[in-house]
């Protein structure tokens, strides 16, 4: 059995510098890999991304992240990612990493993803530039998280990390009107084929904790206002969540 | 847009047959809605500006998911003109 603690949307920025790291403490006792699902910073400046760096620097067990809207929000996005990977924390952007835990081979893939809506409410790419744009985006962040499935399909854990949702059921709790900003099924999708053994995402802090994909995948929304911890954790046995 | 899988999630069919019916250039229509009660059916509803636009939903839904059952729910737009006016203007005395 191994242990994934995940976590989504702590902001951090210049007023809660230092408040995260301490919540951390025990983190090690508690589980073998910590992911964090979005949303580091408050508005992503070079000054946050040096700060959440520190925050995450050493810890005793492998970090991995994908980045969020937030983190984008000063333009300072590749800067943040090489900052994180200088603490030590291997960002994702269409990636994947492997990770050996006592001879279990876990294998993490993950993207931002966006937003584009579900199935009866969900945005096309026709009409003006920018809204093609925006569904162009939410396609192609969906394609690179099915690729980076891929390569970690042989993994015996196989979990996909997205910063916005894959499914409407943890959404559950925002105005449904605002789904469409908050993810996209075509994540979904990405996470099914590549038969997944977790999804992890952020972003609706409104929203509820756990759904599945179509394919019967679990689906956790570990924003911290939705887990009310400094982190939730998973056990994953023989290939699946335990106790499923 | 290539055909679909059509033993994929209904979910997913409803998705890109949407996505579908709003894109191709021979339809162009955004307010159309589908429903897959069972496999192999697909349920399209909606209003279409034209009769051959509902011709046009029957040959994107037989491309994308050849061999499924179409239930064309769709109506075709009449609205006839009606010059009758809704009085906004404060009630004269």
């Amino acid at each position: 059995m191994i242990r994934v603690a995940a976590v989504a949307d702590i902001h951090l920025g210049a007023d809660s510098a230092g408040s995260y790291r301490p919540r951390l403490a025990r983190l090690a006792d508690h589980a073998d890999l910590f992911l964090i699902a979005g949303d580091l910073t408050k508005r992503g400046t070079a000054q946050e991304a040096a700060l959440v760096a520190d925050e995450l620097r050493g810890l005793p067990i492998p970090v991995v992240a994908v980045l969020g809207n937030h983190d984008y929000e000063s333009d300072a996005e590749a800067l943040m990612a090489t900052a994180l990977a200088g603490a030590g924390v291997d960002v994702l952007d269409g990636g994947s990493a492997r990770y050996d835990i006592r001879g279990c081979t876990v294998g993490v893939a993950g993207a931002k993803g966006f937003g584009g809506g579900f199935p009866g409410c969900s945005g096309s790419e026709f009409g003006e530039p920018e809204m093609k744009a925006f569904m162009r985006h939410a396609a192609d962040s969906a394609d690179a998280l099915g690729e980076a499935m891929d390569r970690v399909r042989d993994a015996d854990v196989r979990i996909a990390l997205t910063h916005y949702a894959p499914v409407a059921a943890t959404l559950e709790g925002e105005h449904c009107g605002i789904y469409p900003f908050l993810g996209c099924y075509l994540l979904a999708e990405a996470i099914d084929r590549g038969a997944a053994t977790l999804a992890v995402h952020g972003h609706a802090h409104g929203g509820s904790p756990e759904g599945e994909t179509p394919g019967g995948i679990p689906v956790r929304n570990v924003a911290a206002p939705v887990i009310r911890r400094s982190y939730r954790v998973f056990e994953l046995d023989d290939g699946r969540l335990a106790g499923r | 847009m290539s055909a679909l899988d059509p033993s994929a999630p209904p979910e997913y069919l409803v998705g890109h047959l949407e996505d579908a019916l709003a894109r191709d250039p021979r339809l162009c229509e955004q307010g159309l809605h589908v429903h897959i009660p069972k496999p192999g059916v697909v349920e399209v509803t909606g209003t279409l500006t034209s009769a051959e636009r509902k011709q046009a939903v029957a040959r994107v839904v037989t491309e994308l998911l050849p061999g499924a059952l179409l239930r064309d729910r769709t109506t075709v737009a009449d609205y006839p003109e009606d010059g009758s006016a809704e009085a906004l203007a404060p009630e004269v005395r």
